[in-house]
C-alpha cells in the first residue's frame, strides 16, 4: 500500500474522529429512544470519513479501492440511520421490528456486497481510476447501474427523514426554539452540502463533504440532546408518564382512527397497543357496541369536555371520569381528539358509601332526637299523669276529711240529721275515690294490653237504663233536663256489656257536668255505615253488619278547637272537681280506649258556647 | 261578723267549706263558677274569698285578677284552694292576685286561721 500525506485527509480524519467520540459517548450514556441510530450514525460517520481520508491518502487504485470499499461500508447505512434517527426523534420509537430492519437494510446490504464483490467493477463503477493531480493524486470513477440504485435509496432515506422531523417540529408546540433550530439545522446541514456538492460549487479536488454534513447533523442533535436535555427529560419523560400512567390515553385523528395509545388504555381495551394504532375506535371497542353507539355524537366536540361513561359487564358496574380534549392545530383547526379516562368506580362507590353513611347517621340523629323528645314527652306525660292523679286522689279524700270534721261538730252537737247527711256524703266521695281506683287500674291494664273483653249479646234497652240511673243524681244537681231519643226496635247487640254501660256513663256524666240547667240529648241509633255526620278515621275496619250509635248532645259550654284536640289524650282533659257521684278523673280518654277494645271509637264534636255531642260508634256484631 | 264567699264548683267541697266556715262563725255565701262569683261580688263586698282555682269556664286564675281590677274589690284578701299541690300552682296563684294558698284536703284550721289574720290585716291598714 502506499500512501501520500495531504492535508485534504485532515478534514475527513477529524470528522472521523469526532464522529467516533460521539459514538462512544452516546454509547456510554445510551438511554434515550434516539440514542441507538445515533450511536449508528455517528458510528458509520466515522467509519465513512476515516475511509475516506486514507482513501485521500492512497496514491494506486488497489490501495484507494480497498479504502473506498470501507467507506462505503458507512455510505450504503448511515442514510437508513439517519432514517431511524429521525424517526426515533419524531415519533419517539426507540425500538424497531427486526423484519423493519431487514427491510431496510436490504439495499445496503446488497450495495455493501456488490461494492466488496468482483462484480462492482460492472455493477457499480464502469471506471475506477487515479488520476495525478499536482500535487496529489484523487481517485475518479464512472458510475455503474446499481450505484444509481443506491444512490437513489440514500436520497429517498434522506428525504424520509427530513419529511418526518420537519412534521414532527412543525407539530411539536413543547419544544424550546433554541432546541427546534438546532434539529433543523442538523436536518437542513446534508441537505445543503449535497446542493453545493452536485451544483459543482465545491472544488473537485475536494473530498466528498457528505460525511461533514452528517456530522454536523451529528453534532447539532448530539447537542439538542444533552444541552437541552432535549429527550432525556422532556418529552421522553412525558411520554413515559403516558405510557405508565394508570389512567387510559387515546389520540384519535379527525375520522376517529387511533393514533397513539398508552399501556392502561390498551389493556383496557385488551389488545395490543400496536394493533390498536390506525384502528377506528369503534372497530377497537367493537366488544361494547352500545357504548360506541351511546357515546359516538358525544366525542365530538371542539372544546374540552368531561363524561362520567358507565360500561356494565356481567356482574359489575364500572363508572370512568372521561375526559376528551381537542387537539388543535396553530391555526385552530381540530386535528383530532385525546381521550383521558380514569377508572372511578371505586371513587363514587367510596363515595356513595360515604353519602349513605352520613345519610345514616343524620337518620340516626334524628331517630335520637325522635327518641329524647319521645323520653321527654314520656316524662313530661308521667309527671302530668302524678300530678292529675294527686289531684284525683285528693278531691274525694278531701271531701271525705272535711266531712269528717263536720261529724266531729254534729256530734258535739247531737245534730243526726247533719250526721247522717255527712257519713252519706263520705260515702259517695269513698265510693268514688274506689272508683277512681277502679278506673287507674282499668287503664293500667288496657296499657299493658291485658284488658278482657267479654263480647255477648245483649239488650241495649237495658245498658240504657242502667247508664240513666247513673247518672240521674248528677243530672239533677247540674238541673239538666233529660231528653231519650231511642227506637223501640234497637234490638239486642253483640259487645262488652259492662264496658259500654261505662263508656256512655261516662259520656253522659261529662255531659251533665258541664251543662248547667241545659238539655241532654241521649239518642241511640243503627247506621248501616259509618255514620255520615262523624269523620270516618282512617283505620276504621268497614264492618258489613252496620253501626250501633249512642249519641249524647248537651247544650253546656262547650270546648275550644284546641281542647277538642287534646280531648283523647291521658289526662289531659279532665273536669276539675270530680267528687260527683259518676264519672271518674280518667274520663274520655279510658272511655275511648275502652270503645277501641270493641272494636268502636268515640267521636267529639264541639263548639265554645254551643255545646259538645259526643257518639259512641260500635260495630254490630249481632 | 265577717263574710266569706266561698267560690266551688264541687258540689262536695262546697257543701261541707260553706258549713265549717259557718261553724267558725263566718257569713259565708257560695258561688258555683267564675261567672255567679264575679255577679254575687256585685252585689255584696264580703270580707274575704275562698277561690278554687279549678273552675269550669273562667278560671280561678282569672276571677281573682278579676277581683283586682275592680276597684271595689281590689283589696279584698283572696285564699287560693286548689287539689294541685305543686309550688308552680301557688306561684301562678299568687302572681294572679291570691293572698295565700290551700291545698285540698283542706285544713279546716289553717284556713280559719289564714282567714283571720288576712281580715285583720286588712282592717288595721284601712283602719
Amino acid at each position: 500500500m502506499q500512501y501520500q500525506i495531504t492535508p485534504y485527509a485532515l478534514l475527513p480524519l477529524c470528522t472521523a474522529l469526532i464522529s467516533a467520540l460521539l459514538a462512544y459517548d452516546t454509547w456510554r450514556r445510551r438511554g434515550d429512544p434516539a440514542s441507538g441510530p445515533f450511536i449508528a450514525l455517528t458510528f458509520l460517520v466515522a467509519i465513512w470519513s476515516f475511509g475516506s481520508a486514507f482513501e485521500l491518502s492512497s496514491t494506486n487504485v488497489a490501495t484507494a479501492l480497498f479504502w473506498v470499499r470501507i467507506e462505503y461500508i458507512g455510505i450504503v447505512s448511515a442514510p437508513v440511520a439517519w432514517l431511524l434517527m429521525m424517526l426515533a426523534f419524531s415519533e419517539r420509537r426507540s425500538t424497531f421490528s427486526r423484519p423493519w430492519l431487514a427491510f431496510l437494510l436490504l439495499i445496503p446490504l446488497i450495495t455493501t456486497a456488490v461494492v466488496w464483490s468482483g462484480a462492482s467493477q460492472t455493477l457499480f463503477w464502469t471506471s475506477f481510476y487515479i488520476e495525478s493531480l499536482t500535487p496529489l493524486t484523487v481517485v475518479r470513477t464512472t458510475h455503474g447501474t446499481w450505484f444509481w440504485v443506491h444512490t437513489a435509496y440514500s436520497y429517498f432515506m434522506l428525504v424520509a427523514g427530513t419529511v418526518l422531523l420537519l412534521r414532527g417540529l412543525f407539530s411539536s408546540s413543547g419544544l424550546y426554539r433554541d432546541q427546534s433550530l438546532a434539529l433543523l439545522i442538523g436536518v437542513l446541514a446534508p441537505w445543503l452540502v449535497n446542493i453545493l456538492y452536485i451544483s459543482n460549487l465545491v472544488p473537485a479536488a475536494l473530498p466528498d463533504p457528505t460525511p461533514l454534513s452528517f456530522l454536523i447533523t451529528g453534532l447539532a442533535f448530539s447537542w439538542a440532546m444533552r444541552e437541552s436535555s432535549l429527550f432525556e427529560l422532556g418529552p421522553m419523560a412525558y411520554r413515559e408518564v403516558v405510557q405508565q400512567m394508570s389512567d387510559g390515553v387515546v389520540v384519535l385523528d379527525t375520522l376517529f382512527r387511533i393514533v397513539d395509545i398508552n399501556q392502561a388504555a390498551a389493556q383496557a381495551i385488551g389488545s395490543p397497543a400496536r394493533q390498536l394504532i390506525g384502528q377506528p375506535l369503534a372497530q377497537a371497542l367493537s366488544g361494547w357496541p352500545d357504548l360506541v353507539d351511546r357515546y359516538r355524537g358525544r366525542l365530538n366536540v371542539d372544546a374540552p369536555t368531561n363524561l362520567e361513561v358507565a360500561i356494565s359487564s356481567a356482574d359489575d358496574l364500572l363508572i370512568y371520569d372521561l375526559r376528551v380534549s381537542p387537539l388543535l392545530s396553530s391555526r385552530g383547526r381540530v386535528t383530532g381528539r385525546m381521550l383521558v379516562w380514569r377508572d372511578s368506580t371505586a371513587t363514587k362507590q367510596a363515595m356513595a358509601s360515604i353519602q349513605s353513611q352520613k345519610e345514616r347517621l343524620e337518620n340516626q340523629a334524628v331517630a335520637l332526637q325522635a327518641a329524647t323528645a319521645a323520653a321527654e314527652a314520656g316524662s313530661r306525660a308521667k309527671s302530668l299523669f302524678l300530678a292529675t292523679m294527686s289531684h284525683e286522689l285528693r278531691t274525694p279524700l278531701s271531701a271525705m276529711l272535711g266531712y269528717t270534721d263536720l261529724i266531729q261538730h254534729d256530734i258535739a252537737t247531737n245534730d243526726t240529721e247533719a250526721l247522717e247527711h255527712d257519713l252519706r256524703h263520705i260515702r259517695i266521695a269513698g265510693d268514688h275515690l274506689l272508683r277512681m281506683i277502679g278506673d287507674v287500674l282499668d287503664y293500667a291494664k288496657i296499657e299493658a294490653g291485658k284488658m278482657p273483653v267479654e263480647l255477648k249479646l245483649f239488650d241495649v234497652h237495658a245498658v240504657i237504663e242502667a247508664a240513666l240511673a247513673a247518672v240521674r243524681p248528677l243530672f239533677e244537681r247540674h238541673a239538666n233536663r233529660l231528653e231519650l231519643q231511642v227506637a223501640p226496635d234497637i234490638g239486642p247487640i253483640y259487645a262488652d256489656q259492662l264496658k259500654m254501660r261505662q263508656v256512655l256513663i261516662n259520656l253522659l256524666s261529662n255531659a251533665a257536668k258541664f251543662t248547667q240547667s241545659g238539655a241532654i240529648t241521649l239518642s241511640v241509633f243503627r247506621t248501616p255505615g259509618w255514620p255520615d255526620d262523624c269523620p270516618i278515621p282512617p283505620d276504621m275496619p268497614i264492618i258489613v253488619q252496620g253501626y250501633l250509635n249512642l249519641r249524647v248532645c248537651d247544650t253546656g259550654i262547650g270546648m275550644s278547637a284546641d281542647q277538642l284536640e287534646h280531648l283523647f289524650e291521658d289526662f289531659t282533659q279532665m273536669a276539675p272537681g270530680t267528687s260527683d257521684n259518676v264519672g271518674t278523673g280518667l274520663g274520655l280518654s279510658l272511655s275511648q280506649k275502652l270503645c277501641q277494645l270493641m272494636g268502636g271509637l268515640i267521636v267529639v264534636a264541639s263548639e265554645p258556647g254551643r255545646g259538645t255531642q259526643a257518639t259512641m260508634i260500635l260495630p254490630d256484631r249481632s | 261578723m265577717n263574710s266569706v264567699l266561698v267560690v266551688e264548683d264541687d258540689w262536695m267541697h262546697r257543701d261541707f267549706l260553706v258549713r265549717l266556715l259557718q261553724i267558725k262563725g263566718y257569713i259565708v255565701r257560695a258561688a258555683i263558677d267564675g261567672e255567679s262569683a264575679m255577679s254575687a261580688l256585685q252585689s255584696h263586698v264580703p270580707d274575704a274569698v275562698v277561690l278554687d282555682l279549678g273552675l269550669p269556664g273562667i278560671s280561678g286564675y282569672q276571677v281573682a285578677r278579676l277581683i283586682r281590677t275592680a276597684p271595689e274589690t281590689a283589696g279584698l284578701p283572696i285564699i287560693a284552694l286548689t287539689a294541685y299541690a305543686l309550688d308552680e300552682d301557688q306561684h301562678r296563684a299568687t302572681l294572679a292576685g291570691c293572698n295565700a294558698f290551700e291545698t285540698k284536703p283542706v285544713d279546716l284550721d289553717s284556713l280559719a286561721a289564714k282567714l283571720e289574720s288576712l281580715i285583720a290585716e286588712r282592717s288595721a291598714r284601712t283602719a
